[in-house]
Formats: C-alpha cells, sequence, structure tokens
C-alpha cells in the first residue's frame, strides 16, 4: 500500500454527501436515541407494517405519529365513508383535517339527493386534490357529477349512480377533463322521453381503461364514448337490456376482461364471433346468458390467452367440456345452471384451479353432486359453492356438505359458501368442521355463524350479512387461532362498542367491520 | 476472497469481504460508481455508525449473505407480514431499544433493505394491539394532543376504514 488510490477521497466525499441527507435527525447521534429523532421516513416505513386499527391508536400517541400514521402513503388503503351514521359533525371535523385522503365513498340513506350532493361538494372543496377514489352509491344528476369532477382533478377511479329526467334541464354541460381518470363505473337512469345524457362521460375521461355502464335507453353519447376509446380499453362491463347501439362493429384489440350482461344484440352468435375476433389479448369473458356449444367453441378458440370463463352450462352437451381443457390458460371457470348428468358424462379438466359454481337448491346438499364435481376438477385451490335460487329457504349448510367438500378437493385453500341472490337476509346457518387446509373462507349471506368445533387452518374470515347477536367472539377466538383478517358486514347497525369488543378480542388481526341498511349496493 | 476495509466512527477499523460488504446500496453504488470493485485497499469511513452497530451489521450481513435479492419491482404486493421473521433474525432483534435505532439508523444510511424490513417490522410488533398509553409508555414519548387534536382524531378515526389490498 504505497499510496492512496486517487478516488478515496472521493469515496469519502461521496459517503460525506449521503450522509447530509440525514443531518436532521442524526445531530443528536451522541446522545440518547429516541424514536421520534430517527430519520425521515423511518415511522412511516414501521406503521406500514400495521393494520388500520393499530395505525388509528398510534395516531392517538402523539402529534408526530398522527402525522406519520395516515401520511399519503398509507392513505392509500384507507377509505374515508360518509354513510348515514356520520351525523352533522362530519363537515366540521374534516374541515380541520390536514389528511390528504385518497379514497371516498359516499352512501347516505339519511340524506335526500340535492342535500347529499350539496354536502359532498362542501366535502370535496376540503380536499377533492387528493382524492383518486370516488364512489357515490346515492343517484345523482349529471350537473352535480360535473361539480364533483370539478373537484376532483387527480381523479382515477369514479362509480356514480346518475339519474336523468325530463324535468331537468337539458342543456349541455361543459365538463372539466381528468386526464388520471382510468377507471369508470356509471349507471344510468333515465325517463323514457329523455333524449340524451347530459352526462359528458367522452370529455371526462379521454384515457379511460375500465368501463362499466348499465343503461335502458340508447344513448348517442355513450356511444360515441365507446367507439372512442375502444381500443384503449382494457375492460369493458356492460349490462343492458335494450338493442342500444352496434358494438360489434367496434374493434376492442386490448381488451383484457369482457363481461355481458343483457346485451341482447351480442346473443347473435355471429355477431359475437365477429366481435371476438377481434380481441385477441383477451384473459376474461363473462357471459350472463345461455350460450350454445358452438358457441362456447368460439370463444376458446378466438381467445388463445383466455383464463377466466364464466358461462351458464344450460345450453351446452358434455362434450363442450373438451373445449376448455384445449385452452391452455384457463385457471378459473364460473359456471351456472351446472347438472349433475352434465358432470357425470364429463372427461377431467385439469387446468382449473379456481371454480366459481351457480348451485340449485337441489344440488346444494347433494354430496354425489360434490363427488362428481371433485372428478371433473380435481386441482381446484379456490372454490366459491354458491346457492342459485332467488327463492327463500331457510337452510343449514352445517357441518355435512363443508365436510364432503374439503375431503374431496383436496388441493383447497379458499372456500367461499353464499346464497348471494337470496332476497332474504337469513338464509344459511353455517357450522363450519373438517375445514382440511382451508386458509380462507367466506360466509356470505349467512344468518347465523357456529363456532367450529375443531381447529383449523384459517388466517381470513369474512362473513357477510351475520346478525351480530348470533356471534360469540370470545369463543371464536379458540376456535380460529390462526385468525389474521376478520370482515363482518351486517344488515343489523350496531354499536362502536360492539365493534370495540370485536377488535379487543383479535388484536393481531385486521378487523375490518361494516354496517348497510337492508338495500343492497353493490360497487366494486 | 476480495476485501474492503470499514472504518467505524470510533476509528475501529473492520477488513469485510466484498460479497458481505455488497450487502449495503450506498457502499454498492459508491464502489460500482467509482470503479473500485477491483482495488482492495480502500479504507471507507463510515462516519455514522459505531463499531458496535458495525460489528452486529456485519453478523447479521454475514448470515444473510446468500440470501436472494429481493426485488421490489416484480409486480407483487407490498409484504406488510410481521409473522415472518426467521429464528435466527429472532433471536438477532432481542436487543435494547438503542441498540435497535443504531441499527435502524444505520441500515437506512447504508441502504440495507432486508435489514431495514427486520427492524422496521421488530418495532411494528412492539406496538402491535397495544393502546395509545402503552404505546407511550413503551417508546418513552410525551402526549403533546391537545384534548381538541385528540377528540379530532378520534373523530376521523371512525370514518376510516380498510380497503384491503389483495393480490389475486
Amino acid at each position: 500500500m504505497n499510496h492512496l488510490p486517487a478516488s478515496f477521497s472521493t469515496a469519502s466525499v461521496l459517503l460525506h454527501l449521503s450522509h447530509r441527507r440525514h443531518t436532521r435527525a442524526m445531530a443528536s447521534s451522541d446522545c440518547q436515541l429516541h424514536i421520534n429523532s430517527l430519520p425521515d421516513g423511518i415511522l412511516q416505513e414501521v406503521f406500514r407494517y400495521l393494520s388500520l386499527t393499530d395505525r388509528k391508536t398510534a395516531a392517538l400517541v402523539c402529534s408526530l405519529w398522527e402525522q406519520e400514521a395516515f401520511s399519503a402513503g398509507l392513505l392509500a388503503n384507507v377509505r374515508l365513508c360518509m354513510t348515514s351514521t356520520c351525523g352533522e359533525a362530519f363537515l366540521e371535523v374534516l374541515r380541520n383535517s390536514w389528511r390528504p385522503y385518497r379514497n371516498v365513498v359516499v352512501c347516505d340513506m339519511r340524506l335526500c339527493g340535492t342535500v347529499l350532493c350539496e354536502f359532498v361538494m362542501a366535502l370535496l372543496d376540503i380536499f377533492g386534490t387528493t382524492i383518486e377514489e370516488f364512489i357515490m352509491k346515492n343517484a345523482c344528476t349529471a350537473a352535480q357529477v360535473k361539480g364533483f369532477a370539478e373537484r376532483m382533478p387527480n381523479l382515477r377511479k369514479m362509480v356514480i349512480f346518475v339519474r336523468e329526467s325530463e324535468k331537468l334541464s337539458v342543456e349541455s354541460l361543459e365538463f372539466p377533463v381528468l386526464r388520471r381518470l382510468h377507471e369508470v363505473g356509471v349507471w344510468i337512469k333515465r325517463d323514457h322521453g329523455v333524449k340524451s345524457c347530459q352526462l359528458d362521460m367522452l370529455r371526462m375521461a379521454p384515457n379511460v381503461q375500465q368501463l362499466r355502464m348499465q343503461y335502458r335507453f340508447h344513448d348517442e353519447k355513450m356511444f360515441d364514448l365507446l367507439e372512442r376509446c375502444a381500443n384503449q380499453l382494457r375492460s369493458l362491463h356492460l349490462f343492458a337490456y335494450c338493442y342500444p347501439f352496434p358494438i360489434h362493429t367496434l374493434r376492442f384489440e386490448n381488451l383484457l376482461v369482457l363481461k355481458l350482461q343483457g346485451v341482447p344484440q351480442l346473443r347473435n352468435f355471429h355477431r359475437l364471433s365477429h366481435m371476438l375476433r377481434g380481441m385477441r389479448k383477451l384473459k376474461a369473458i363473462h357471459l350472463d346468458y345461455r350460450i350454445s356449444t358452438t358457441t362456447l367453441a368460439v370463444v376458446c378458440n378466438s381467445c388463445p390467452k383466455l383464463e377466466t370463463l364464466d358461462i351458464r352450462a344450460d345450453g351446452l352437451e358434455a362434450s363442450s367440456f373438451d373445449y376448455l381443457s384445449d385452452t391452455p390458460h384457463l385457471q378459473v371457470f364460473m359456471v351456472q345452471y351446472l347438472h349433475i348428468g352434465l358432470l357425470e358424462q364429463a372427461k377431467p379438466i385439469n387446468g382449473i384451479k379456481n371454480l366459481h359454481i351457480y348451485v340449485e337448491h337441489k344440488a346444494w346438499r347433494n354430496e354425489a353432486f360434490v363427488d362428481n364435481l371433485s372428478k371433473v376438477f380435481p386441482n381446484v385451490c379456490k372454490m366459491k359453492y354458491i346457492h342459485r335460487q332467488d327463492t327463500v329457504y331457510k337452510d343449514h349448510i352445517g357441518s355435512l356438505i363443508m365436510h364432503r367438500i374439503c375431503s374431496k378437493f383436496t388441493h383447497l385453500t379458499k372456500l367461499t359458501i353464499s346464497a348471494e341472490r337470496c332476497q332474504n337476509d337469513f338464509v344459511l346457518s353455517i357450522e363450519p368442521s373438517g375445514l382440511g387446509n382451508v386458509e380462507e373462507l367466506h360466509c356470505v349471506q349467512t344468518s347465523e355463524f357456529r363456532e367450529p368445533t375443531m381447529e383449523n387452518s384459517v388466517k381470513r374470515l369474512i362473513i357477510h350479512n351475520v346478525d351480530p347477536t348470533k356471534l360469540l367472539f370470545s369463543n371464536m377466538t379458540r376456535s380460529f387461532p390462526k385468525l389474521k383478517y376478520l370482515e363482518i358486514r351486517s344488515c343489523a347497525a350496531t354499536s362502536s362498542e360492539f365493534i370495540a369488543e370485536i377488535r379487543r378480542n383479535f388484536p393481531q388481526c385486521i378487523v375490518h367491520c361494516e354496517f348497510m341498511t337492508k338495500l343492497k349496493w353493490k360497487y366494486k | 476472497m476480495p476485501c474492503i476495509q470499514l472504518q467505524s466512527s470510533d476509528g475501529e477499523i473492520f477488513n469485510v469481504e466484498f460479497e458481505i460488504a455488497m450487502c449495503s446500496f450506498t457502499i454498492k453504488t459508491m464502489m460500482v460508481d467509482l470503479d473500485l470493485e477491483d482495488n482492495c485497499e480502500e479504507v471507507v469511513p463510515l462516519t455514522n455508525v459505531d463499531s458496535n452497530i458495525l460489528r452486529k451489521i456485519l453478523q447479521w450481513a454475514n448470515y444473510h449473505k446468500d440470501d436472494p435479492e429481493a426485488n421490489p419491482e416484480d409486480g407483487k404486493p407490498v409484504d406488510r407480514r410481521t409473522d415472518n421473521i426467521c429464528e435466527w433474525d429472532q433471536e438477532f432483534m432481542k436487543v435494547d431499544q438503542q441498540t435497535l435505532y443504531g441499527l435502524i439508523k444505520a441500515a437506512n444510511y447504508l441502504d440495507i433493505r432486508g435489514l431495514m424490513a427486520l427492524t422496521c417490522k421488530t418495532v411494528a410488533n412492539m406496538m402491535k394491539g397495544k393502546t395509545e398509553e402503552q404505546m407511550r409508555k413503551m417508546f418513552n414519548i410525551q402526549n403533546d394532543l391537545t384534548p381538541e387534536e385528540e377528540q379530532q382524531i378520534r373523530q376521523e378515526n371512525e370514518w376510516c376504514e380498510e380497503v384491503e389490498i389483495v393480490a389475486d
């Protein structure tokens, strides 16, 4: 070592420079270290590992923690909810808020249209500029949507329900241009006489990639939007009951997900195949109407990259399942009207990992149905077992069928038992047992939830529509020793003490509670 | 085995294998930028890290030198779990708060991502499931919030719900 390399001093300088970035917090490096004197960003990094429940508590520790626990980066998974329970204090409190909220959902059944919209405008005046996701479950007019949009220049996702009637003005509205708005869900409800909708989506969302539309009447503006953005769309969900426009003439070359409900013009086999031929990148297709074996063949042959297929099986023959085996990337199969006769004749489809099945009431507790299902889909890891009937049945799914499902599907890690289509509140009574390797259990439209008697591996438990008084949480902590996430949605409003009690009993897991009115609002 | 010499703030010099020193992105960037990868005669002063902390860090880096490199850009969701700390790391983290903060500061300064995650998870685990009063006691923090501010936070908290970010 005769001389130091010329770069020595440069190396020292470099390290010193990177040191200078932290001088503020490093200043006291010789004395006792304190958590609040650590360099910038460290506390946020720590809070990133906490559930929202723990972050809420941390915010009460001191002013620095409250800033860090609800800083912009950590608000990505936080939603500000304005519901009927918020009351008058809501706006007053939020005026003093400095949290840069990013997601807002409004679902207030208490206030009527105009009053609510003024309330929302006032809310958006406070922090509209940081909002990225806006969901409004109450109906509003196009003019009100314009008012919201003007207050949220950085919006990325918007879900709205628009109601228009002859009584309202028909003048055209100048909507703001929201360049970052990529995801739009719009439900349009209008009086028959209204000629054209005031909602200028084409202007407002020029870069839309995911579009969900529901309408009953033909609308020029909405077709203009589809026509203009067809090629940039990644996802399209149409929910229509009329012959609105010649959608099959459009080219959707970049579409990954297509979902059709109603849309009578596409029930024509030739139109559908014409449209599908242009969708070479399609990964998921959902067809909510009866299809023939030939249509299935067209779908499977036109879309070589198909991963998800959602169909009705009542128009199919057993041989049509061969097309599924020939679709190399197919993993998710969602099916309705699947009869045991079809299953008995079908060959195993090994590629399917994820199965959503709508089950007829007579097959609901039929063990032979489950057995046949497991023969045709032997490699399923995630399953949704859904009661299909709209009619009300009081049923006890109990240990019987769940045990059968878990023992026959040996790879199963996630199971959903649901009666989501039933209108009645109290339909299922669930007593999970013999859960095998299931790590995630969802119970949807459940009235009672009885505790499992055997130890299980469930890490995530999601219960919807349960009567909260029929859950015993002190016992559940023992019956679900590995629980990490608990979600409860209920129609019955409950006190905050109830929620607090749940959280006390599950300190290590994320507890998510949501109480809704009986009206079901689907908004995802 | 090529080595690099690291000098702690209190003047102690550590002979460290390149491979181990490279766990620090700060050192790695410097080596690459200054083209020092073939030169073993360098003494790099670390003015922020004392010998106790540096020794611990090198011990950790030595144990983890064969770990696959974490790649945050591969589209996977961010790891928010804190129950996935291996036994060796759990044992390694049995230190007093002063050492823990020293390690965090040094891991941050030297940009050692794995150690950063481990130490932050450890602190997060010390907070989980506690009340605000227990947290203050644990970390020796004075409550500087006025009753009005506290009320404000409680109200806002009530209207916030967690949106689950699911990887599917």
